[in-house]
């Protein structure tokens, strides 16, 4: 899997929001088809390691190589705030393909045949014509699975996906990205839920301010034993939920 | 009929384009959470408009220079400032609406006391006027108009985009702050050619209720957008209609019309609801 080029390059990479410093020298590199979760306590820097990656925000060491037109991305919390904006489902799928149709053009019926592909995609295709505020919390992040998929995306950034979502809707979600993961799609997931995905990843990213632990799901699990006490304070996977 | 009256044919058209373009622009900032901008551009185009009174009153030779130009100017100069001071404050962006608020009040006062206080001209201004507007204006307004309504059709994909996520859109390369500046331009311009209608107090009202009463029901963006419109141009119409015969104050009866449809839609939403 590891042969070819890397297209998410990040190396030695720091970053603080003030003097401190939040992210020290930290790297690594995705390969394409690849699914990593991304682990850490509360407070670690997985978001900001993301929006590093994104270029929301600039490193002040390092560097970062991605092509950044080919990544999708689902927000922390991305439903707060925006779940009572008077749009549809398909409006706002839509909307994920407006960067890349560019200034002063519309969208064409390539265009909508993809949303309606999107939208297949994540199982939405008969809440299309539903305003966003009438949809679950799972379904919502669903939403904005599909409008990331709207880009064509090589890579899918999922942070903290399936937060305030119960349980049954979770399995559901960590499934649909399984099934994206099998038809080729890499997958980047920040997550607190190890136990229900760790059977679905290729490699697993332990991060605290530095980079803790990375490497295969084999090697993780062989090695859990020593680096969950000291990443988390427990020493199990389930004790972390 | 009253429309035979050329007066009152200005009056539509001025009144027409006010009422498609005001919900328009408004539904955009509404859904941003920054519809109070909206009432502080209103505020420094009347102290815009306070200067080009007491221009034409200690400079006769300038008096082809209408106080409406000032206003313009003014609300596009304040426009830039808004949108430097909401870059300023990340979380607190609605900071920029008291500063600008007060400043063009401030400034409004001290313009119209220095030009001998408030008189009909002043009121007329404040209140709207619309019975009263010049073929001149209603010009003015018409060109400004289409262009604003051009400009809102080519940007609509991106000013969707920001408005339902400025971080995902900036994510996707769309240019946040040329959008963001040109549609904060647009915004002071459709307040100028408003205040004719309805005058600098109630300008806002006709950005907002109309879309407050489009959000009642309201389906999709689309939706939101449509009834908006019909319902900020039957206010206009009503209202146009009805300051005539009781000669009411033009902005006053359009914006007590718009309220009303407001109170119509939230009834007519909880009917749905039980029924
Ligand atoms: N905008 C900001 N300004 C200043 N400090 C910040 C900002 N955002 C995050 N931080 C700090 O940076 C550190 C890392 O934050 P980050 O959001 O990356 O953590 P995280 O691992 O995503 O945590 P969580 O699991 O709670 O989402 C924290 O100590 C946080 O307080
Ligand atoms: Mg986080």
């Amino acid at each position: 899997m590891m042969n070819g080029q890397a297209f998410l390059q990040v190396e030695n990479v720091s970053f603080g929001y003030g003097k401190q410093y939040v992210l020290k020298d930290v790297s690594l590199s995705m390969y394409s088809g690849e699914y990593t979760v991304l682990i850490g306590p509360n407070g670690s820097g997985k978001s900001t390691l993301i929006k590093l990656i994104l270029g929301l925000l600039q490193q002040q060491d390092g560097q970062i190589q991605i092509q950044r037109s080919r990544v999708g991305y689902v927000a922390q919390q991305a439903n707060r705030g925006l779940a009572d904006f008077p749009a549809t489902v398909r409006e706002v799928v839509a909307s994920g393909s407006y960067g890349q149709i560019g200034l002063l053009r519309w969208m064409g019926s390539k265009h909508w045949q993809g949303v309606e592909r999107a939208l297949d995609q994540v199982g939405l295709t008969e809440f299309a014509s539903r305003k966003l505020s009438q949809l679950s919390g799972g379904q919502q992040q669903r939403v904005y699975i599909a409008r990331a998929l709207m880009s064509n995306p090589q890579l899918l950034i999922l942070d903290e996906p399936t937060v305030g979502i119960d349980v049954q809707a979770k399995e559901q979600f960590y499934q649909l990205l399984k099934q994206l993961h099998q038809q080729g799609l890499s997958i980047l997931l920040v997550s607190h839920d190890l136990d229900e995905v760790i059977s679905d990843v290729d490699r697993v990213l332990c991060l605290n301010q530095s980079i803790y632990f990375y490497g295969s799901t084999q090697e993780f699990l062989r090695e859990q034993k020593e680096l969950l006490p000291n990443l988390f304070g427990v020493s199990t996977i389930r004790s972390i939920l | 009929m009253i429309f035979t009256f050329s007066f009152m044919q200005q009056a539509f058209i001025a009144g027409v384009i006010v009422g498609f373009l005001s919900p328009l622009v408004g539904l955009f900032l509404v859904v941003r959470r920054l519809s109070l901008i909206a009432e502080a551009l209103s505020h420094v185009n009347l102290s815009g408009i306070a200067a080009g009174l007491l221009v034409q009153k200690n400079f006769p030779a300038f008096a082809f220079l209408q106080p409406l130009y000032f206003g313009m100017f003014f609300s596009l100069v304040g426009s830039l400032f808004v949108e430097r001071i909401r870059r300023l404050y990340r979380t607190y962006q609605e900071l920029a609406i008291p500063i600008m608020l007060s400043f063009g009040m401030a400034v409004g006062v001290i313009f119209i006391s220095a030009s001998g206080g408030f008189n009909a001209d002043v009121a007329g201004y404040l209140f709207g006027n619309i019975l009263n507007i010049t073929v001149q204006e209603v010009k003015m307004i018409s060109i400004v108009g289409l262009i604003v309504l051009l400009v809102i059709v080519l940007l609509y994909k991106e000013l969707f985009a920001l408005s339902f996520d400025e971080e995902y859109a900036r994510l996707m390369g769309i240019r946040h702050h040329l959008i963001n500046g040109i549609f904060i331009l647009l915004v002071a311009l459709v307040i100028s050619i408003s205040i004719r209608v309805v005058g600098s107090l109630l300008v806002s009202a006709l950005m907002t209720i109309p879309v407050a009463s489009s959000l009642q029901i309201a389906k999709s963006f689309r939706q939101a957008l449509l009834y908006a419109i019909i319902f900020a141009e039957l206010a206009v119409m009503i209202g146009l209609i009805g300051s005539y015969y009781l000669n009411w104050a033009s902005g006053g009866t359009i914006v007590l019309v718009s309220v009303c449809i407001f109170f119509m839609t939230v009834a007519v939403r909880r009917w749905i609801f039980r029924g």
